[in-house]
């Protein structure tokens, strides 16, 4: 059998028994989406410490409303990913003056142990210059490129959350890259001293 | 979903990446947090419709019958004014 297909059949059955109250089946859907969640808050210029708020906020939210959640309505990642983009954006503007003078969070280090001292140094220095640059993105431009990047999410369901057509979130999806370049002029590795 | 070009591979590939860790006790802490699910007292969108559609019914009998007693009583002080008269 498909296994992507069977991926699909095996989600789709924790979907309906969380819903039908299974705590169980709801913690395998927490499990798989926890990763993708805290990327997308991260691309979403969160720190650590309101990604976890907000991560914990929006699977409560969704526990809550599952039994109101439709397949028709389009991919449960869909849904969880529109709950999550209104929460950090609401999150956001509360929390606006904070985030302008944020140094920053430690990127996650957990590809220290495959790294050499060097390349992990040179990627930490790449992450928390991409994280200063998403902060300092308009939210609109950060919340495209986050959504994205989130590799269950087409450009449909992107443009879907947006609420913008496809072409719409292509282009604003094109700007958003243009400014984060802009914002993040070194790139490329600096040699270390 | 990535649209890639070389020139933005760097870029793509630091975006994708992971920005915060997810805590080792997170699903764990989440689920000892979790509350009970609100039971939910709404009917059905279907049901509901019926049920509004009944009380339109039910309101609209009610109300015939009202103004039918109102209309009755009407007339039987205008009958028994009349026979008085008579």
């Amino acid at each position: 059998m498909d296994t992507h297909h069977a991926d699909a059949e095996h989600l789709a059955e924790q979907i309906t028994r969380a819903a039908a109250g299974d705590r169980r089946a709801f913690e395998v859907l927490v499990r798989r989406y926890q990763r993708p969640l805290f990327s997308f808050l991260g691309r979403m210029g969160l720190r650590q410490f309101e990604a976890e708020e907000l991560a914990q906020e929006a699977f409560i939210r969704v526990w809550q409303h599952l039994d109101r959640y439709r397949v028709e309505q389009g991919a449960f990642s869909t849904w969880l990913y529109t709950i999550a983009r209104r929460l950090a954006l609401n999150e956001l503007d509360r929390a606006g003056r904070r985030l302008q003078d944020s140094t920053g969070d430690s990127p996650p280090d957990a590809a220290c142990e495959q790294l050499g001292p060097e390349q992990f140094l040179q990627g930490q220095q790449q992450r928390t210059a991409l994280l200063e640059a998403l902060r300092s993105l308009p939210m609109g431009d950060r919340s495209v490129l986050a959504l994205a990047y989130v590799h269950d999410l087409s450009l449909a369901d992107v443009a879907r959350i947006e609420g913008c057509s496809e072409a719409a979130a292509k282009a604003r999806l094109h700007r958003a890259r243009q400014r984060l370049r802009e914002a993040l002029p070194a790139l490329n590795p600096t040699p270390l001293d | 979903m990535t649209i890639t070009t070389d020139d933005d591979s760097n870029l793509d590939k630091l975006l994708a990446g992971p920005l915060l860790d997810v805590p080792d006790h997170f699903a764990a802490q989440l689920m000892a947090a979790l509350p009970a699910r609100p039971h939910r007292t709404e009917p059905h969108p279907k049901a509901s419709r019926a049920w509004r559609a009944l009380q339109a019914v039910v309101l609209g009998v009610c109300g015939a019958l009202g103004a039918a007693q109102v209309l009755l009583f009407i007339c039987g002080l205008w009958t028994a004014t009349a026979v008085g008269i008579a």
